[in-house]
């Protein structure tokens, strides 16, 4: 009550002022955007193509150079062989730019005069030309090689034309699913056992051979695997069929239900933290504009899901989820995701699990032409060849920039203790130095794989078909400009999301331990 | 003395190395198979460039189009005004800024011997042969011994001179610009006198063999002549830093702003207007504008008209806000809407009758030069290019890159302090523009700036391609250097505001006088390689289509079939983008760590 003695006019108020500036620009804002939109609505309508997600339910008649499918059958497949080529190119891209970059960091701080000057010198050319020029460099240089015509017809090891690189590769049998999960659960085996001899070592002081222990088991239990205990891990395809039937008699409430108790669960815990967090001593229970701010969007949020999950959106994923059909036709669902799990895992399977194909010059169809076989070997055609080239490349530079600033940054009296210790250089680096410099590494890190994955967008330009280059064909067809943009944004969005929460994770892992 | 310089210690020499490259087993192993990787490597580069299937004339008959596109020849002394004009500006400031360095002729020839040891060594180990049909694996003799024994003898004579002038004037100092414009002259010397493969045509068009001829032969001249405007601006520069002109610190800078503004308003666009448009239009409005300037200035800020003053200045308010909704020249709202914001300063930054003096001098400057390039800018072009802009080749390279850094600074300061910013709403605002146009890569904004902008405009409102490829490129490159400047504005520590908040500053005025020279400066160096990488990004422009540098060197050129044919020369094409990138990028990489150097970031 006694703010109120000051007694001046409520529009001299700073915090009036600041709530009807914020609503002002708000409203600003909100009316910018609808005019936008209004328009654009009104523009297409002129155009005889109104908005609509029709595109993705009917088949495109576009055709996809490479991919799981050639013909899709529906725009949403199109958009998905786009995203599995974008997600092919970002993962091995992201590994093998970590390898590089990590290995180019390290030879840009050796002793030896010689490796770091040429290792400096990549460095200083590579990223001081635009990605673009180098990925069209790979495509030319790819090109520039003899045409798969003047090469002899049938088997090759290795075979670098125009058309790619054809090389081996290990072809799936009906068990080979069984066996990929085995060997995961053989990896992680692995780490046990890893750590079972380095507590045994701690423990008792004496020598415990961690390293050869877990490689031992590690291919022991690889070889049983290939002769046939993969079969085991059928128990896990036999409980997903139990997990996948139970959805049958799942009603479509227990879904929305489910949804809304979690949401309100989180809401709840939200607020009372908040409430909590500013009675605590140096807040002496004050609730900030901030803190005011985040309570009413909490709840805001909240009354939008709990209406939500009844309105056609919210009954179209609940009867997605429940494997209803109901959303663009697909017919995938959490029970088809279960049954996949069961089809792949089934312990019935037998045989081999992986066989090793060769490359096949074969020709393409009744023309005069050679293509390389679809079914042997693996081939590597020109897109994906320069844009992962160019983009591993590029970003395994940048990495190399990152590495050595991490590696510096650790303090020079940790080497210096590990040296008097008598440690080797590599054990000293392994041990000692990497691990600190991680800390530090990290989030510049996750920038970079963020860039890359942006960065495989560049595909477009080699006609190398991911989801930006699907998306405009898929747009050239049908018009749908405004749809395949937010499409694009959502996908974008999920990645750049998911790689940065995975970065976060790592990044408080980390954290734990120094402390 | 030159005894002394002959005794080279050898002890030196061994030990370095041992120690570099010879200092464990695996370090010799290393450096041999670098030693052979390089060595393969510069082999396997020179046979590229020598290989028979090159066609390198496709670049040099085609520098005209890699630099402006389809600018027309008729004009190119505007070409050449425009790149004058930079030169000029360049020798200026450079003059003005030199700091009279002098180094050592004894260093600078060391430096010299060094290169031309290199090139004697590269030179002996470079292939003759080339594989020309790699199936067969046929080779062929390209180079024969006597060009080698040619090349050697260039450079021996080249080393001997430099040794000559190392001992000879061993003990003399040189100025260190003098010694640059020494290697420039060498450059422009070269561009008369190096001779390389040119496509020649007869007289029925037809091409015959290539002859050896200099380089763009018809740009010697004009080069020549810059380079001697370059170095009379530079002794310019030199004098008024003599003379204390200390008006040009901050002249230059704002010359270099408003340089590329002229170019693209006056100098490139060769705008249609007529002499009495501007006496009847312009000239009258400058004249108001100094008679506002004068009340506003001097009247106004009487002692006796103080207590008007506040409501003259939402007079003038109200004057820009009326003007917004009436049919007059734009020319004239935007002076109206300046005028708003002198008015609303002029009690603070006018206080003596000196500042308001130079204060008016400014403002009728400024407000002449803006009707100027105004008058410029909006009148019709009278070049007549094939396609729809003027600009084409490295010269969209360059418009794109300055007007994206110039608009996308403003605002992403702009978005920076609203992310920053204390109030709930205007933050989620600017964190959700930040992060949704950070989330998605370049080429889908550059898709929507050229597929899908013009779905949310009116109708009738179009823009030129470029224009929309500008404002996409600002839009997305002012969301990465508001997160630069973000870092710079939590690197501030807390006792900068509550200092301002003690004296008593606004936050207006603590932001502008405060935080932001700080955070600004804190931020230099990531913002230096933000338009590095703004530069590059560039030439993303040729997926949708224009006709930037790289659109011309991998789709224009290696499709010419009439004439000259250079179907299919991509590869030479693509290596002469990546150089030109790569010699300005470089460039602009090492000037900024001068930069950080001078500033001494990092080193508090």
């Amino acid at each position: 009550m006694n703010k109120n003695k000051f007694n001046f006019a409520f529009w001299r108020d700073v915090r009036f002022l600041k709530w009807a500036f914020q609503l002002f620009v708000l409203f600003l804002v909100f009316n910018s955007l609808r005019g936008f939109f209004s328009q654009a609505v009104a523009n297409l309508a002129a155009t005889n193509l109104p908005f609509s997600w029709r595109f993705l339910g009917t088949t495109p008649g576009i055709q996809v150079s490479e991919g799981f499918k050639t013909y899709p059958e529906s725009g949403l497949e199109a958009i998905q062989i786009g995203i599995a080529n974008m997600l092919r190119i970002t993962v091995s891209g992201i590994f093998f730019a970590t390898i590089f970059g990590t290995i180019m960091g390290i030879a840009r701080l050796s002793k030896n005069w010689i490796v770091e000057k040429s290792t400096t010198g990549l460095v200083e050319i590579v990223r001081n030309i635009p990605l673009l020029v180098q990925i069209f460099f790979w495509q030319a240089v790819l090109i520039s090689f003899p045409r798969l015509e003047e090469a002899d017809r049938g088997q090759h090891f290795i075979h670098i034309s125009a058309k790619g690189i054809a090389f081996p590769w290990l072809d799936p049998g009906e068990s080979s699913w069984l066996f990929g999960f085995w060997f995961i659960l053989s990896l992680y085996f692995t780490r046990k056992v890893f750590k079972w001899r380095v507590s045994v070592l701690e423990k008792y002081g004496r020598e415990a051979y961690p390293t050869i222990y877990s490689l031992i088991f590690l291919i022991i239990s690889n070889i049983l695997g290939w002769a046939g205990a993969y079969k085991l891990v059928g128990i896990f395809g036999y409980a997903a069929s139990i997990v996948g039937n139970l959805f049958d008699v799942f009603p479509r409430i227990g879904i929305q239900v489910l949804f809304i108790s979690v949401g309100s669960f989180y809401a709840v815990r939200y607020i009372s933290s908040e409430v909590k967090r500013t009675r605590s001593a140096e807040n002496r229970g004050v609730l900030t504009d901030d803190d005011i701010f985040k309570l009413v969007i909490t709840v805001l949020l909240l009354l939008t899901l709990i209406v939500g999950m009844f309105l056609p959106l919210g009954v179209a994923i609940s009867d997605f989820l429940l494997g209803n059909e109901a959303f663009f036709k697909s017919n995938w669902g959490l029970p088809q995701f279960f049954q996949g799990i069961q089809n792949k895992l089934d312990w019935n399977y037998s045989g081999a699990p992986f066989s090793v194909s060769y490359p096949e010059a074969i020709q393409a169809g009744s023309s005069t032409f050679t293509n390389y076989s679809q079914d042997v070997g693996k081939v590597m055609t020109v897109g994906y060849f320069a844009t992962w080239v160019g983009v591993v490349l590029y970003t395994s530079v940048f990495i190399s920039e990152v590495v050595r600033s991490g590696i510096m940054a650790v303090a020079k009296g940790q080497s210096e203790a590990g040296l008097s210790l008598g440690l080797k250089r590599s054990t000293l680096l392994r041990l000692i130095v990497l691990p600190q410099a991680l800390r530090i590494m990290l989030p510049p890190m996750g920038n970079q794989y963020l860039n890359l994955a942006k960065n495989t967008s560049l595909g477009i330009a080699v006609a190398f078909p991911e989801i930006v280059s699907v998306g405009q064909t898929l747009y050239n067809q049908e018009g749908q400009t405004i749809a395949v943009f937010l499409i694009w944004m959502a996908f974008y969005s999920f990645v750049s999301l998911t790689l940065s929460s995975i970065v976060n994770f790592y990044n408080k892992k980390l954290k734990i331990v120094e402390r | 003395m030159i005894e002394a310089n002959t005794k080279v210690d050898y002890g030196v020499v061994k030990r370095w190395l041992k120690e570099n490259l010879f200092s464990s087993y695996s370090s010799v192993v290393l450096t041999f198979a670098s030693i052979f990787a390089l060595v393969a490597l510069f082999r396997g580069i020179i046979s590229f460039i020598i290989s028979p299937e090159r066609q390198w004339t496709a670049i040099t008959y085609n520098l005209q189009l890699y630099m402006v596109q389809a600018y027309p020849e008729s004009d190119f002394i505007r070409v050449w005004i425009t790149v004058g004009l930079v030169i000029v500006m360049f020798g200026l400031t450079w003059g003005y800024n030199s700091k009279n360095i002098r180094i050592t002729i004894n260093n600078a020839m060391d430096k010299l011997i060094k290169v031309f040891v290199v090139l004697f060594l590269l030179i002996l180990i470079t292939p003759t042969s080339v594989t020309t049909d790699k199936v067969q694996g046929i080779q062929e003799e390209v180079l024969q011994f006597n060009t080698r024994l040619l090349f050697l003898g260039y450079v021996t004579i080249l080393l001997v001179t430099v040794i000559f002038i190392k001992f000879k004037f061993s003990d003399k100092t040189v100025l260190r610009d003098l010694l640059s414009f020494a290697y420039l002259g060498f450059l422009i010397a070269s561009i008369w006198f190096i001779k390389v493969p040119t496509v020649v045509f007869d007289s029925t068009n037809v091409r015959v063999q290539d002859q050896y001829l200099p380089v763009a032969s018809s740009t010697t001249i004009p080069w020549t002549v810059l380079y001697f405007v370059l170095i009379g601006f530079y002794y310019l520069g030199k004098s008024f830093n003599s003379k204390q002109v200390i008006a040009l610190k901050r002249a230059i800078p704002a010359f270099w702003f408003l340089l590329p503004l002229l170019v693209v308003t006056w100098i490139y666009r060769k705008p249609d207007f007529s002499l009495v448009s501007i006496y009847s239009i312009d000239l009258p409005m400058v004249a108001v504008g100094l008679v506002l300037g004068y009340i506003s200035l001097f009247i106004f800020n009487q002692e006796k008209n103080k207590k008007y003053q506040k409501y003259f200045f939402y007079l003038t308010l109200a004057l820009f806000l009326v003007s917004l909704f009436l049919p007059i020249l734009r020319q004239l709202k935007i002076i109206f809407f300046l005028y708003f914001i002198l008015t609303s300063l002029s009690p603070y930054i006018s206080n003596t009758k000196e500042n308001s003096k130079n204060l008016l001098i400014v403002w009728t400057l400024s407000i002449s030069i803006i009707l100027f390039l105004m008058r410029g800018g909006t009148s019709e072009t009278l070049i007549e290019v094939p396609g729809s802009s003027i600009y084409g080749g490295f010269a969209l390279t360059w418009i794109i890159a300055y007007f994206g850094v110039l608009l996308s600074s403003p605002l992403g300061v702009l978005l920076a302090l609203g992310r920053t910013s204390k109030l709930p709403i205007v933050r989620i605002i600017c964190t959700t523009f930040i992060e949704l146009v950070r989330s998605v890569p370049f080429i889908t904004w550059l898709f929507f700036g050229s597929v899908m902008l013009s779905l949310f405009l009116p109708r009738g409102v179009e823009f030129d391609e470029v224009v929309r490829a500008i404002a996409v490129t600002a839009i997305f490159s002012s969301a990465y250097l508001a997160e630069n400047v973000r870092g710079g504005l939590q690197s501030i520590n807390k006792g900068q505001f509550e200092a301002a908040d003690a004296v008593g500053l606004n936050t207006i005025q603590r932001i502008s006088l405060i935080v932001l020279p700080q955070a600004l400066r804190a931020v230099i160096p990531t913002l230096v390689s933000q338009v590095i990488s703004l530069f590059k990004d560039t030439s993303l422009v040729a997926i949708v289509g224009l006709f930037d540098l790289l659109f011309v060197g991998i789709k224009v050129i290696p499709a010419q079939s009439q004439g000259a044919n250079f179907l299919g020369t991509v590869l030479e094409n693509i290596v002469f983008c990546a150089i030109l990138y790569w010699v300005f990028t470089y460039s602009f990489s090492r000037r900024s760590m001068k930069i950080e150097k001078r500033l001494g970031l990092g080193e508090r």
